[in-house]
């Protein structure tokens, strides 16, 4: 069986598709995949004018609300129990914040003008009932991106699987959902970047089957003034977290597993801890360079090769 | 241990079960992503199921120390005022085989030393006095349980045989449960039953007249229901029947009857049933759960048993649980107790003044402290335990006023070390 590799570009990330299978079949099973891909950005993405997503924020006031379709509905389920699981640090109404962090430009919002978002801000505050969903004030927004792209990987590898592919692996941009492992039993080797070089690999993890997902500060992040500011934003507070360095995990589904990065990301220095009472296959760095998680290998340095006081690579 | 405390702690078990699936705790929240995953990504359920969290390795390990008060003076006649002493080490391992079978093996190991009531008998004031068994006892028992669960998507089904063994003491039990669960798991019903039988064969060297080997046989059937309230609080509740036939009596306990003493007897049967209510909730805000617990008992020779236990389990940091606990407990008399007879009694005619049997009601306080070690010691589900307790009986805690407490009634300490692990 050979391995065919195809890649694209989809929501504003570099996607591989790696299959196995005679070419002429995995070729027809890559377009579906990436038919997939292009569907769900057509619809939840932000960016695009004719997307569900956009319908949605754009009625944001009105109090009829938007009705929306089985699919979103599940999605919005999903967003209501991790918002609940994570005590509100899981918020997909956060997207708002992105007005005044501005991490190309490198420029660090006054506090009065992240202040003045928070009461937009707030899961508790948006009526959904399915299938009707209300987003009461002005200005408030959904914002999918933070957990479709891992959605997508799930729904790819289960479409491929469905069209008769055994073996491969998705990636959309970091989030990887395994089709199947190599014919022979072999795992996928996934390489977890040294979050202060990203582009050297610290160690690798196996995946079988299941989903892989990684957060990390290093992903679009800025230092000013000798600060770093990492992208992951704590809804609540509307300002970066700090305490780890990058989080990876292994799930039965990518979207689990991105769930529980971004929240353990949000605990910061105990996010670490909350995975391991969890259970949960993961593999973390701290900012102090400390690594641990159940899916520490034995060949891995116990610090990460992070230098303190040395200046920080974004 | 009695095929009651084995009902008991699987019963516990499946609460327990039931609980972390709805409030949010350690586990919970995987449970609940997953869960709540499942109708968006077709082949989820299938994946979930296989690499269940349920059917991983688990190892435990417990150490206790069990000290009963001794008596005052006042209340004892002859023989040691000091009670039992019992250390007991307790090892449970659990090992999954293939994707839905996990076999499971406890082993107790318990010293006993130290004397028991061995008769009561009337002082010169008209007052019941004990007459407690000479100094040092040393006794050991094992026991040994083996379980195998067949794990479906939808319903559990487990075997169980076990046997316990002292000096003078030899059974053997077997068991079978089953829970299925409806509504998207919010609903489960169990059933079981179970079967022991054993052999008590005194020792003579205290007592006149000369024992002889004794046998009895315990049957019970049990049902069940846990019920998921909402994503923070689950119910339970059960009822079991047990039917008791053989020699039910203490063979190391004498009654006196008109200033003679002669053997404990018992009826030969013995029908008990017990109804069993949990429920625990959870308060997101204040990271806590409620633990609230009643228990009603009523069997063939009278006795009624009421237990009612709250205690809160507190979170702590994300790493400790501190949980305080009272527990309430009073029963009624059995129909042939009394501390001594007045009055003679035909040999055939059933007399016991053993305290287990007596009026009498109970207070205890347990604290237990709980420490994930995961991260310290890079080992998933490790965790430490410290618990406490101290027990008191006596009439002053039974409801309604009781004539005469029976002077043997015991109080306890306990402290209790647990390890665990998981992989």
């Amino acid at each position: 069986m050979q391995l065919q590799r195809s890649a694209f570009k989809a929501m504003g990330s570099p996607c591989e598709l790696r299959l196995y299978g005679e070419p002429a079949r995995t070729a027809e099973v890559a377009r579906a995949a990436q038919a997939e891909v292009v569907r769900l950005e057509a619809k939840y993405s932000r960016y695009r004018e004719d997307s569900l997503a956009t319908r949605i924020n754009r009625s944001a006031g009105e109090l009829a609300g938007v009705e929306v379709d089985a699919e979103t509905a599940l999605l919005l389920d999903y967003a209501a129990t991790a918002w609940r699981e994570s005590e509100a640090r899981f918020d997909i109404t956060s997207g708002i914040l992105r007005r005044v962090w501005n991490f190309k430009a490198g420029r660090v919002p006054a506090a009065d003008e992240v202040a003045a978002l928070l009461p937009l801000i707030g899961w508790d505050k948006v009526r959904w009932r399915a299938p009707r969903l209300v987003l009461p004030l002005r200005g408030m927004e959904i914002d999918f991106g933070g957990y479709v792209k891992e959605y997508a990987a799930d729904l790819v590898a289960a479409k491929c699987r469905e069209l008769g592919v055994r073996n491969g692996l998705v990636d959309l941009g970091g989030d990887l959902a395994a089709i199947g492992p190599h014919p022979d039993g072999r795992p996928w080797r996934v390489g977890v970047r040294d979050p202060r070089a990203p582009d050297r690999a610290l160690a690798q993890l196996a995946l079988h089957a299941g989903g892989v997902a990684t957060s990390g500060d290093y992903e679009r992040c800025m230092i000013v003034d000798g600060v770093r500011y990492g992208h992951v934003l704590d809804p609540r507070s509307g300002w970066p977290v700090r305490g780890l360095a990058s989080v990876s995990v292994i799930a039965d589904a990518c979207l689990v597993a991105g769930t529980l990065t971004t929240c353990a990301m949000l605990r910061g220095t105990r996010g670490g801890a909350w995975l391991d009472a969890l259970g949960a296959a993961s593999f973390y760095i701290e900012e102090s360079g400390r690594v641990g998680g159940a899916l520490v290998p034995k060949t891995a340095p116990q610090r990460a090769s992070v230098a303190q006081g040395r200046l920080l690579a974004c | 241990m009695s095929q009651k405390k084995r009902r008991a702690r699987s019963e516990r078990r499946a609460a327990e079960r039931a609980a972390v699936r709805a409030a949010r705790s350690g586990r919970g929240t995987f449970a609940m992503l997953t869960t709540s995953a499942l109708a968006l990504i077709p082949g989820l359920a299938e994946r979930a199921a296989a690499q269940s969290q349920e059917n991983g390795w688990s190892f435990a390990y417990g150490y206790s120390m069990y000290a009963e008060g001794s008596l005052p003076a006042s209340k004892v006649s002859a023989g040691s005022r000091e009670r039992y002493d019992i250390d007991t080490h307790a090892f449970k391992l659990a090992a999954p085989i293939g994707g839905n079978i996990s076999l499971g093996l406890d082993v107790a190991y318990e010293k006993m030393t130290g004397a028991s009531p061995w008769l009561i008998e009337s002082d010169l004031a008209g007052d019941p006095v004990v007459v407690m068994t000479g100094a040092s006892i040393e006794d050991a028992r094992t026991d040994v349980l083996a379980s195998v669960t067949f794990i479906g998507e939808k319903s559990r089904t487990s075997l169980t045989g076990g046997t316990s063994m002292e000096d003078d003491y030899t059974a053997i039990n077997f068991g079978f449960g089953r829970e299925k669960d409806f509504n998207q798991k919010a609903t489960t019903f169990s059933w079981g039953m179970g079967f022991s039988t054993d052999e008590i064969d005194p020792n003579g060297t205290s007592f006149n007249p000369l024992p002889s080997k004794h046998h009895k046989k315990v049957g019970s059937f049990s049902l069940g229901i846990a019920q998921v309230i909402d994503r923070a609080s689950v119910a339970q509740s059960s009822l079991t029947l047990q039917y008791a036939d053989g020699y039910l009596a203490d063979p190391y306990k004498l009654v006196s009857a008109g200033g003679i003493n002669s053997e404990d007897r018992r009826p030969g049967t013995r029908t008990q049933i017990s109804w069993l209510t949990r429920y625990r909730r959870h308060f997101e805000r204040v990271h806590g759960s409620l633990h609230a617990d009643y228990q009603f008992n009523w069997d063939t020779w009278d006795v009624k048993a009421n237990t009612l236990e709250l205690g809160w389990h507190q979170e702590l940091f994300e790493l400790i649980t501190i949980a305080p606990s009272i527990r309430y407990y009073t029963q009624s008399e059995a129909k042939f107790y009394a501390p001594y007879f007045a009055l003679g009694l035909p040999a055939t005619q059933d007399a016991s003044s053993d305290y287990r049997l007596s009026p009498y009601g109970a207070l205890s306080f347990k604290l237990r402290a709980d420490v994930s070690l995961a991260d310290l010691l890079k080992v998933p589900q490790a965790r430490i335990g410290l618990q406490y307790e101290r027990y008191e009986s006596g009439a002053e805690y039974a409801i309604g006023s009781i004539g005469t407490e029976n002077p043997a009634l015991v109080d306890f300490s306990v402290l209790m070390l647990t390890l665990k692990t998981g992989f």
